[in-house]
């Protein structure tokens, strides 16, 4: 396996992605809004109405004094680690639908496949080239929001509170990373199968599926997330990560169908 | 240098290939003819390693095309029927970043000695999406040919340029095959293959016809012809036109004499010195060698008369 020709794919599908705007401008979008945008306006709506957005019951791991501090830190710790699994997973898809599906309907798969290239090194070219732009949004939106959420709140917390604890490390570094390889991974599958690149965006978005699950079941269950589960759930999402690593070639010898 | 043997390749139902054996020499243009949908593009595909074949034996550059792909690939040239160029990138984009895959030594020097031998050097730096199709060929054919690959695989080379980039395109596949390149081409442009190929493989899934042009000619149209035109058509000249070794029938059409013979390189001579011997004179003397499309049409209507017959 050489490291040259993979990267050399995945340095094309780069340049190719950052020459058209629908892949840029969604991007920069994302981590705008989700980054600075989507801390300010929760952040000022709950300091202009002053209102308690949740009542807040469960016991929390810093100390946060009134019920505003409460409610907006519960908003903080429900509803945002979820950005940066939603970021990757919006950044990356994209591109790894289009990762062998835009190939082909743009008529250069034939001359990828005739290249001399194995299998692993044209998969993992195109999955490093979907990956790499989504975690690094992923990371972009943490650097930004952390200062931009800091700088507002600080009088309602007395002083920079976030990140509050651990888990938002091991959500953003860990878990954000290992996700998006899976959804990328999995993405970049149905697109070596699938005759659009439509087919396979449609088929990516029951990945979105998990993460509303999680996200009900803390806001309306209650269930909290704390240091140990994410540690628990990253091992898990290592271990489907390394099974999907062993089978994706298996998964992936499809691709030479999709020219038949 | 391509041997091909029993190749067979079906699309579920569709049988796209059947038994196809045919050997292509080192240095030779071999053409590859048939209707849409008789296996040419699948025939290529399989030789450039991008489907495998259900079975057969291939064998490519003296590498075997299922037990190693992976040599074939690095000796094999392929440009494929539909101009297969990423648009948004530029020229030299798009041929660096195959250069790569193919691990070229001194990617970028090697790049501009081809674009200049196509003089396309100064739209290096142009996305491709400006260029015209011939352009784009042009850049296809650097792409090809940018690993100094020892085969080949050319499908429609010609297909929607205009005249003057068809004859570029002509030319260059004419130097190549010079250089001693072995060259695989499918084309519908049956006096373009007529022009350039050595040899020919008339398939439609399966084999009907092998050899050079006039050996199918000669094979499916009969023994070629001698049209000659005298200035008077007397007896004592008719007769020593058939007493020529090599003459095989001879008939008067219209105030020309048409004569079937085994071998018009040997026969010609022969048959004007006869002409001269007996008093007579040759206004025009000329050689009428079946247009390869008719020959086509023969073998294919031949082809659908057995298969409707045995059916």
């Amino acid at each position: 396996m050489k490291w040259g020709r993979i990267l050399a794919v995945a340095r094309k599908d780069w340049r190719e992605a950052m020459r058209g705007m629908w892949m840029v401008a969604p991007s920069v979008f994302l981590v705008a809004y989700f980054g600075i945008a989507l801390p300010a306006i929760l952040i000022y709506a709950a300091k202009a109405t002053g209102e308690v957005f949740i009542p807040v019951n469960i016991p929390l791991p810093i100390r946060v004094e009134g019920d505003l501090a409460r409610s907006l830190y519960f908003a903080f710790q429900a509803v945002v680690p979820l950005i940066f699994l939603v970021i990757p997973l919006a950044v990356s898809t994209i591109l790894a639908a289009d990762g062998f599906a835009g190939e082909r309907e743009r008529g250069t798969l034939e001359l990828l496949l005739a290249a001399p290239l194995d299998e692993r090194e044209l998969l993992l070219g195109k999955v490093l080239a979907a990956l790499v732009p989504g975690v690094v949004s992923s990371w972009t939106t943490f650097l930004l929001m952390v200062p931009t959420v800091n700088l507002l709140s600080s009088d309602i917390f007395n002083g920079p509170w976030f990140p509050p604890g651990p888990e938002w490390i091991i959500v953003v570094f860990i878990i954000s990373p290992l996700y998006s390889f899976l959804a990328v991974a999995i993405t970049c599958a149905l697109s070596s199968k699938v005759r659009s690149v439509k087919e396979a965006q449609q088929g990516a978005g029951i990945l979105i599926v998990p993460l509303l699950i999680v996200v009900l079941a803390q806001v309306f269950w209650g269930v909290a997330v704390n240091a140990e589960a994410l540690i628990l759930a990253s091992l898990l999402l290592g271990g489907i990560d390394a099974i999907m690593i062993l089978a994706l070639p298996r998964l992936f010898h499809g691709i030479r169908y999709l020219l038949e | 240098m391509i041997e091909v043997h029993g190749l067979t390749k079906a699309y579920g139902e569709k049988v796209a290939a059947q038994d196809l054996s045919f050997s292509v020499r080192r240095g030779e243009i071999f053409g590859l003819l048939g209707p849409n949908g008789a296996g040419k593009t699948t025939t290529i595909r399989i030789l450039a390693c991008i489907i495998p074949p259900d079975s057969g034996r291939i064998v490519v550059n003296g590498h075997e095309v299922v037990e190693d792909p992976l040599s074939v690939k690095a000796s094999v040239g392929l440009l494929p029927e539909r101009i297969s160029l990423y648009e948004r990138l530029t020229v030299m984009e798009n041929l660096l970043f195959f250069a790569r895959l193919y691990e070229v030594e001194e990617p970028v020097l090697k790049i501009k000695e081809l674009l200049n031998k196509l003089e396309i050097q100064d739209r290096a730096e142009e996305p491709v999406s400006k260029l015209s199709k011939g352009l784009k060929q042009r850049v296809s054919i650097v792409r090809a040919l940018l690993h100094d690959p020892l085969v080949l695989l050319l499908d429609e080379p010609t297909s929607g340029l205009d005249p003057m980039s068809a004859g570029v395109m002509r030319s260059l596949i004419q130097d190549l095959s010079s250089q001693g390149r072995t060259i695989l081409l499918s084309s519908h442009n049956l006096w373009e293959v007529q022009q350039l190929c050595h040899r020919v493989a008339m398939i439609n899934t399966r084999l009907l016809a092998l050899g050079s042009v006039d050996e199918l000619s000669t094979k499916f149209m009969g023994p070629p012809r001698v049209r000659l035109l005298l200035d008077e058509a007397r007896k004592e000249v008719l007769e020593a036109i058939q007493s020529v070794y090599g003459v095989i029938t001879l008939e008067r059409r219209d105030g020309e004499i048409l004569i079937e013979v085994m071998d018009p390189e040997r026969t010609v001579p022969a048959i004007s010195e006869a002409v001269v011997r007996a008093g007579g004179r040759i206004l025009e003397i000329s050689v009428v060698r079946p247009e390869l499309e008719e020959l086509f049409a023969r073998v294919v209507r031949d082809e659908v008369g057995q298969d409707s017959s045995s059916g």
